[in-house]
């Protein structure tokens, strides 16, 4: 649903479609979450306050919705705050109850979503070329031939190091949020050279 | 970003009256920033997630000349493909050095 309105709310400001997304996302998050307090009797401290944490955040943010314009925007920032705190008070008795080579694999997947982004960037700048015939085909094989090397080098390198084992035999308290927090800014990294790619494709046409 | 090196490049072969919206030593600019910190965040995980991990500075250094090589000579007219071609070294000589290390450990684990 957020994936299908992004123009939307880019363009027109309709926030309550995102919202209305993530509220649904957190539902079956916390349902996920109720199994596990169900089923798993050393987790459940861990899950009570995951629910808790996730049902009243997206409270917050529906009511953020119905808020006057003029109080929205600090109320954003505290929100978000927020959001990054809830982890940490739902995993700060228990920080363990998580398989490392999982969440390593887990974070992988999605890095390899975010680099694929790029070789979509690469076919797009290629594609420029075929249509606007001002260069010579041996410019465009190299220009192209050296981005995709970039991209692939890029994700030779983030494989390379072995994040689910560093994760199973140093496994510390930090570890959680550095790993994870941490990769929100590898993710905007890697992911801000294609999207300018591909915006740029899509206003060409 | 690729749409800024696309565009840097496609005005290098555009006609003459043509004038250059995006300049080469720009884009090469822009992408050799984005490649730095994203060098950065990888070695800066690595270093506090990783008590063993070593090399993380003597890489990420060497990486950074090497950006600051390829941006050096895109600015002095090199195309701006061939020093991207240079910039992948950037990455590269990281892998040798955490590849090192990675046969390193996984030595060390075997004796054990």
């Amino acid at each position: 649903m957020i994936a299908a309105n992004i123009h939307q709310f880019y363009e027109q400001g309709l926030t309550w479609i995102g919202v209305t997304g993530y509220a649904i996302m957190r539902l079956a998050s916390c349902s996920q979450w109720w199994r596990v307090y169900r089923q798993v009797p050393n987790h459940q401290k861990v899950a009570g306050r995951s629910i808790i944490g996730l049902l009243t955040l997206q409270a917050m943010w529906i009511m953020w919705l119905f808020l006057p314009s003029s109080l929205q925007t600090y109320a954003l920032f505290i929100f978000i705050i927020a959001e990054l705190i809830m982890p940490l008070w739902a995993r700060s008795e228990q920080f363990n109850n998580w398989n490392p080579v999982h969440i390593a694999e887990r974070y992988g997947l999605l890095t390899i979503i975010v680099l694929g982004e790029g070789v979509v960037g690469v076919s797009n700048s290629i594609q420029f070329f075929m249509v606007n015939a001002n260069s010579a085909s041996s410019e465009i094989i190299l220009l192209a031939s050296s981005l995709v090397s970039l991209v692939f080098a890029l994700w030779w390198l983030y494989f390379i190091i072995p994040f689910g084992n560093i994760l199973q035999k140093e496994r510390e308290r930090r570890d959680l949020f550095i790993f994870g927090y941490g990769h929100f800014f590898i993710f905007c990294i890697i992911s801000r050279p294609w999207q300018y790619a591909e915006f740029g494709d899509r206003s060409r046409r | 970003m690729l749409n800024l090196v696309t565009e840097a490049a496609a005005n290098q072969s555009a006609s003459s009256t043509t004038e250059a919206m995006v300049s080469q030593p720009y884009a090469m600019g822009m992408l050799m920033g984005m490649l730095t910190v994203f060098l950065f965040t990888l070695t800066v995980l690595r270093e506090v997630m990783c008590v063993k991990s070593s090399h993380n500075v003597l890489a990420f250094f060497i990486a950074i000349v090497i950006s600051i090589v390829s941006y050096s000579a895109v600015a002095s007219g090199l195309p701006i493909a061939y020093g991207i071609w240079l910039s992948v070294f950037a990455p590269i000589s990281m892998i040798w050095f955490f590849g090192q290390d990675n046969k390193h450990w996984l030595s060390q684990s075997t004796k054990a």
